[in-house]
């Protein structure tokens, strides 16, 4: 197994006495695209806020790269280039002098920035003052910024935010090249699953500061659970005869029901059930759930996941 | 030597930051202000200001230095510290700043180098054009006499215990720019605070006001002898407490 480059114990955060961060033990193996999801407010930008020392927190409740984060802050730092939430600039500089700004810090050779201003696609606009950037523009040197000193790992914040297609698929692939051809570990938050679904290796879910899920992409399909969509005379009645039966409903309205099945035999049993009660039967038909389904069972039925 | 390379790659940092800011104008718009005044008086009202034997460098210098210690120091330090700060708080870019591998002493050492070098900067300047303008009246009204006197010394040492005593008034100013986010706040305290110690300077407990020690360094008076140069040393005193209460608000802050 891969060493883990970051690694929460029981991490819990509290903003004015509101729990907003829930016994976090993050594990983000070395070389991974660890996708770190969920809707917004889940406690996302919280944490990375944390692993960045930008937070205080207990000692020995965040190590990176093996180490305490509170007690080897600078080592930490000159390994790990980040961008949290919209890039912060100096919007009165160039990009090139933001560049700047982080190059003195990191004590890097001048020819870095021009490296990572072509890997941005930003060189031609280098000298121009930040506060004429578009988003894009803005959210690429801030790309630019976190990849200057070629850091071992790259904390990205949303990083697609205010990308148009062409940006974001740049971005996407900028990702994989570093983590496959360079070794390096790139932890990524987002509330887009389907970006992450392109990209990560590694996938954590957060919703309201608990951790629903972290594993593999492969432990996370396998999650993936069969539905069956119901439709009788009378869904309702339907719907109340399925949940004293112990089946857990998605979805439950006048046109159909959406039930959660661990196999087929289950289709069968609920057909019978139905029509021993006397109703009629339109439509069963089942579907398999997809990543997006799952990601929303997680967030608002965690328990249903959890019990399989 | 490694914290020299920390403290040095921070200031130069700062320097960079300032580039294209307001903050080098005003350092040097403030002193220009202040040493005009004096001069349009001077030019223009210099029959009733100067009068014969009597060295017209006294009056002079005495215009400039109590109207820069009384008035435009302070509401200079005031502003230039709300905008020395507002560089990172407008942008809000003190997450980008401490996610860099330099410590925060660094950071913050180097942010408050700046502030007291535009101050230095301010007072040089202040002694460098007060010369100049003396030296340009001499020319311009030789009658005044500028020529054929001069107050070097005064002139040099009433900036430094200006600067010297000024400096606690201007650390509590970077206090306040460093611990709100807001422009206004730290500024409108530094205009209040002067305009406060300038009506009520002839009160005894306008003494405590570190507004007015610049100007109460002087004693009413342009003779060194008479200068009370205790609120240099509490300026200094002063300088110290508040610049380590501004590195524990930078190192306990949590950036959220």
């Amino acid at each position: 197994m891969a060493p883990l480059v970051i690694e929460t114990h029981h991490l819990s955060h509290a903003f004015r006495n509101r729990l907003v961060l829930h016994d976090l033990n993050l594990q983000v193996p070395a070389g991974s695209i660890f996708g770190f999801l969920g809707p917004n407010g889940s406690g996302k930008t919280t944490t990375i806020r944390l692993l960045l020392g930008l937070i205080r927190c207990p000692q020995n409740a965040i190590r990176l790269f093996g180490k305490d984060s509170r007690t080897h802050r600078l080592e930490i730092l000159n390994r790990l280039g980040a961008l949290i939430e919209s890039p912060a600039l100096y919007t009165h500089l160039s990009g090139r002098d933001n560049l700047e700004v982080i190059r003195l810090a990191r004590q890097v050779d001048k020819k870095q920035i021009d490296r990572v201003l072509d890997r941005v696609q930003l060189s031609g606009d280098a000298h121009q003052k930040v506060r004429e950037y578009s988003l894009g523009m803005r959210q690429r040197l801030g790309i630019a910024m976190a990849l200057l000193g070629d850091p071992d790992l790259l904390i990205l914040d949303e990083p697609t935010n205010g990308l148009d297609p062409v940006g974001i698929r740049e971005i996407r692939e900028l990702l994989i090249e570093l983590s496959q051809q360079h070794g390096k570990t790139v932890f990524v938050s987002s509330h887009l699953l389907g970006e992450m679904e392109k990209i990560a290796t590694h996938l954590a879910i957060l919703n309201e500061g608990h951790l629903h899920f972290q594993g593999t992409m492969a432990q996370l399909q396998h999650l993936q659970s069969p539905v069956l969509s119901v439709e009788t005379n009378d869904n309702m009645a339907a719907a109340n005869l399925l949940q004293h039966a112990g089946y857990h409903l998605q979805e439950s309205d006048a046109e159909r029901l959406v039930v959660s099945i661990s196999d087929r035999r289950q289709i069968a049993a609920i057909n019978h059930l139905l029509l021993e009660r006397g109703m009629s039967i339109y439509a069963l038909q089942m579907h398999q759930q997809t990543l997006e389904d799952l990601f929303f069972t997680l967030t608002s039925h965690p328990e249903t996941v959890e019990n399989r | 030597m490694r914290q020299l390379d920390y403290f040095t790659r921070s200031l130069a940092q700062e320097r960079l930051k300032a580039k294209g800011t307001l903050v080098v104008w005003l350092a040097i718009l403030a002193p220009v202000f202040v040493v005009t005044v004096a001069f349009m008086a001077s030019y223009l009202d210099g029959n009733r200001l100067y009068r014969s034997n009597v060295n017209p460098w006294l009056e002079y210098s005495g215009h400039i230095l109590i109207g820069w210690t009384l008035f435009v120091f302070p509401i200079y330090a005031s502003l230039q510290s709300a905008l020395v700060h507002a560089i990172e708080h407008q942008s809000q870019t003190w997450k980008t700043l401490f996610s860099l591998p330099m410590p925060k002493w660094s950071v913050y050492s180097a942010k408050l180098a700046l502030f007291t070098g535009l101050l230095v900067l301010s007072h040089v300047l202040v002694l460098g054009l007060a010369e100049g303008g003396g030296w340009l009246l001499g020319m311009l009204k030789p009658h005044y006499g500028f020529q054929s006197s001069s107050l070097h010394r005064v002139l040099a040492e009433g900036c430094f215990a200006s600067l010297l005593s000024g400096l606690g008034m201007a650390a509590i100013q970077f206090f306040l720019g460093i611990r709100f986010g807001s422009f206004i706040l730290p500024a409108g305290v530094g205009l209040m605070l002067t305009m406060l110690g300038a009506i009520s300077r002839s009160l005894s407990v306008s003494r405590v006001s570190p507004y007015l020690w610049p100007v109460l360094v002087f004693n009413s008076s342009i003779q060194i002898q008479d200068w009370q140069f205790t609120y240099v040393w509490i300026g200094l005193l002063t300088f110290f407490l508040a610049s380590i209460g501004g590195f524990l608000i930078i190192y306990r802050r949590d950036v959220a």
